[in-house]
């Protein structure tokens, strides 16, 4: 069991605690700042329509997960509907339905959207089953006759498209892409064209629709482009740049030739896309996505508990950060301090009662138990029995503190639940033996040496990122631990050896 | 700072987490630490092995004896109390002598029965113990030392501590009590320590709180160039505890009783550092030096001449 075992130990600790870490913050988006804020687009899609009376069922195409952007959260104001979604691989249709209802009527469907740095599992669809010509007639021939034309052009599925959607969207006047297109020149007809002719030429492909996400847009517009697949996959291409990826910023709604909602039992129907950039704190929106995905890392995670023992973890989790640094202070520094852990201790005090408070507390405590116990020394009293005086000595004098500090208005002396009484009486008593045993000096250096590293202690745990970090990632602890192990086979001079040593140092 | 670190570790200084990870931790087996941290154990060890110990005169175990603790002494003038498991020399009161029904201590205050008594339940409360835990009260015989060190000690009994590695003594000094020590022989009380050259048994220089004197700071005689009486016996002695405790890497602290000769006081698990001080020179070089001939140091003697031939120190 030699070092290099330790060394492998190690290495296993951090690496695992690396990876888990690591996971958990770019895949699963896990802030590792505190309060650290993310885009989340909400998106919301109102509709209007005059109700006549009759049965009303409007089917509505709703965002899915695509991609980097991932819904998290999807809801609907239609008083009085009943709604049902029902997704397929393809499109998320959300079903508003009502027995009779008569006059305007307004359907709002809201959807909150999370963009992510990762390329996240893009959702992959079935291969597409084989398509029939849509075009008979003149029509059909004129899509062949394009087909002929682009094919001698391009090389492969992705140049024939490119071409395709060039010529659809600017049609030269008398040639078979205007004739296809007819009077209708929208953007979201030249896409249903180029879908069909796209079939007609044996590359499946589909028109899809979606929107851009810009900042504050009260109207948005729906924009349109074409996917085709190829080896497997499905290729958007880009009308504006015919490159074969998703126009930038714009997310996919649905795909098809199905309208963006389909209404009966209404007329004079009318729709209506707001988009809003929020910031959310990352924290929250990564939990929100992590649950509607129900991961089992998050399930079984601190956030799994309720939110009281999670307070406590908060605080139970930065222990190790304190202890590692107390092991550093007294094993690489060697300050000496009473009690192996009793500076945590109080620096877990210190954070109940803020670090003045703290130190008030407990330089007021240690001097009158000082006090009391070297008067009790004079009545010759057997060690638990005299222990147990002081503990008691030690609440008393915390009573009274607490009850002059509320009537002076500082209500931080009250929050001293925390507080280690046992230890404080501890501390006293082996404060006192060292004074009788080494002298004052001694004593006082291990008293204030004792502070100075709870005070230290309470800095580096009150630290809101090493909080956070923690907390969020509790698997670093690993490291933490890794850490602790490494120090425990450290075998170099402590900084207070330096200077205890100089005189050896010369003589050369 | 990192060169000082550097000159120290070329000069061979030995740090206290160098001590617990290289030798401490490899060298000496948790389970004979006892043998050592009870001071009843290490007596009765160092009787069986033949060596001598400081006469017993009796125990107090439990709280109900504590009263009849005076009863233990009251036929001899002069003894030690100490706690059984007591560790760098605290709670030992030693009384030279009575006076007017007290007792009379060796840093001069007087002390009544009732004092005795609470001192003694103290001690078997473990205040003064290692970990705390309930302990024993000895009483023994007070050494009364060797003329030699009466021009160099205040008031108490200066002892010799050797530090022995895998039976081979590397290190040795004497440390003399002073007023500020109290009449105790403890280096961080106050206590002077003076190296001592291995194979003549001649004192070196001498360190007294950190810094380097050559005379005793109360009777201003030179501390320096003592020859110690029975030297080779010491070294014997010291040799030889390796063997009692199976302790690679221990302290053994040894007095020179005027009458009869040198006594084993304490072992001790976790010697302390400042014997490097005291000596002028590190530890580490000579402990690797036996590590690497440990093959050929199996016998006693082979042992002692090793340490003769090499430890000689660089300061004559």
């Amino acid at each position: 069991m030699g070092k290099k075992h330790l060394y492998i130990l190690c290495s296993v600790l951090v690496v695992i605690g690396v990876a888990v870490t690591a996971y958990r913050m770019f895949v699963l988006d896990f802030p590792a700042l505190p309060e650290q804020t993310s885009e989340i687009w909400r998106i919301e899609t109102k509709i209007e329509f005059d109700a006549s009376g009759k049965q009303v069922k409007l089917d509505l195409q709703t965002p899915q997960n695509f991609g980097p952007y991932v819904v998290v959260s999807q809801n609907y104001v239609a008083p009085g509907y009943g709604t049902g979604s029902v997704s397929d691989k393809i499109n998320r249709t959300t079903t508003f339905s009502r027995a009779s209802v008569e006059g305007r009527q307004t359907i709002y469907a809201g959807a909150i959207i999370h963009r992510v740095r990762s390329r996240g599992a893009i959702v992959e669809d079935e291969s597409p089953t084989q398509q029939r010509s849509r075009y008979t007639g003149s029509e059909a021939s004129a899509s062949q006759a394009l087909v002929l034309r682009l094919s001698e052009q391009s090389a492969d599925a992705e140049t024939f498209t490119r071409l395709l959607v060039a010529e659809l969207s600017n049609p030269p006047a008398g040639r078979e892409a205007a004739a296809l297109l007819g009077a209708n020149r929208t953007s979201r007809n030249v896409m249903r064209t180029a879908a069909r002719v796209l079939a007609d030429a044996n590359i499946p492909a589909r028109p899809v629709h979606g929107i851009a996400l810009e900042p504050d847009r009260r109207n948005a517009q729906l924009t349109h482009w074409v996917e085709f697949w190829e080896d497997g996959k499905w290729y958007p291409l880009d009308p504006a740049t015919g490159a074969a990826k998703l126009p930038a910023r714009t997310m996919p709604l649905w795909r098809g030739d199905t309208p963006m909602f389909r209404l009966t039992g209404g007329v004079n129907a009318s729709s209506h896309i707001s988009i809003r950039r929020v910031y959310a704190f990352t924290l929250r929106t990564a939990l929100d996505r992590a649950q509607s995905a129900k991961n089992r890392l998050v399930e079984f995670s601190l956030f799994g508990l309720p939110l009281q023992t999670q307070e406590v973890y908060r605080l139970l989790l930065v222990v190790p950060i304190g202890i590692l640094f107390l092991v550093v202070l007294r094993n690489v520094v060697g300050i000496k301090t009473f009690g192996t852990f009793m500076p945590v201790l109080i620096a877990l005090a210190f954070r109940e009662t803020q670090l003045l408070g703290g130190v008030i507390m407990f330089s007021v405590v240690v001097a009158i138990g000082l006090l009391v116990r070297f008067y009790l020394e004079q009545l010759k009293l057997l060690l638990v029995p005299r222990l147990a005086c002081v503990v008691m000595v030690v609440i008393i004098i915390m009573t009274i503190l607490s009850i002059v500090a509320h009537k002076l208005g500082f209500d931080r002396g009250l929050s001293v639940a925390l507080f280690p009484i046992v230890i404080l009486a501890m501390t006293i008593e082996r404060m006192t033996v060292v004074w009788d045993e080494r002298g004052p000096k001694e004593a006082m250096q291990q008293g204030f040496g004792s502070l100075a590293v709870a005070i230290l202690c309470y800095l580096v745990m009150n630290i809101p990122f090493v909080q956070h970090f923690l907390f969020v990632f509790p698997e670093s602890l690993l490291i933490v631990l890794a850490g602790c192990l490494l120090l425990g086979r450290y075998s170099g001079y402590r900084l207070v050896e330096l200077p205890r040593f100089r005189v050896l140092a010369g003589g050369r | 700072m990192f060169g000082l670190a550097k000159r120290l570790k070329e000069a061979g200084v030995l740090g206290i987490n160098h001590r617990n990870a290289v030798y401490l931790l490899p060298y000496n087996e948790r389970r004979n630490y006892p043998l050592v941290d009870d001071k009843v154990l290490t007596k009765d060890l160092a009787i069986k092995a033949g060596a001598a110990v400081p006469d017993l005169y009796g125990l107090v175990e439990i709280q109900q004896q504590v009263a009849g603790a005076p009863d233990i002494v009251k036929d001899v003038e002069d003894f030690v109390v100490k706690p059984a498991q007591g560790s760098q020399g605290e709670g030992i009161i030693v009384v030279t002598g009575r006076s007017a029904g007290m007792y009379r201590l060796a840093n001069g205050t007087l002390m009544d029965d009732n004092e005795l008594r609470f001192h003694v339940s103290n001690i078997l409360s473990g205040i003064y113990s290692l970990g705390g835990q309930s302990d024993k009260a000895i009483f023994e015989y007070r050494v009364k030392f060797d003329p030699v060190f009466e021009k160099i000690a205040y008031r108490g009994v200066p002892d010799v501590r050797i530090i022995v590695f895998l039976g081979v003594p590397v290190m040795a000094m004497v440390r003399l009590p002073t007023r500020m020590s109290g009449g105790k022989a403890n280096l961080h009380q106050g206590a002077i320590g003076a190296g001592i050259d291995i194979p003549t048994g001649q004192t070196l220089t001498a360190v007294w709180k950190n810094a380097v004197v050559s005379e005793h700071p109360d009777t201003l005689n030179p501390v320096s160039g003592v020859q110690i009486p029975n030297w080779d016996k010491l070294l014997d002695i010291a040799a030889r505890s390796y063997e009692m405790t199976d302790l690679g890497y221990q302290g053994i602290d040894l007095v020179l009783d005027a009458d009869r000769g040198p006594l084993i006081l304490e072992l001790n698990a976790r010697p302390g550092l400042n014997i490097q001080i005291a000596n002028r020179e590190g530890l580490a070089h000579r402990l690797e030096a036996v590590v690497a001939n440990r093959d050929a140091l199996k016998e006693v003697d082979d042992r002692i001449a090793f340490a003769k031939e090499n430890f000689g120190s660089v300061l004559l």
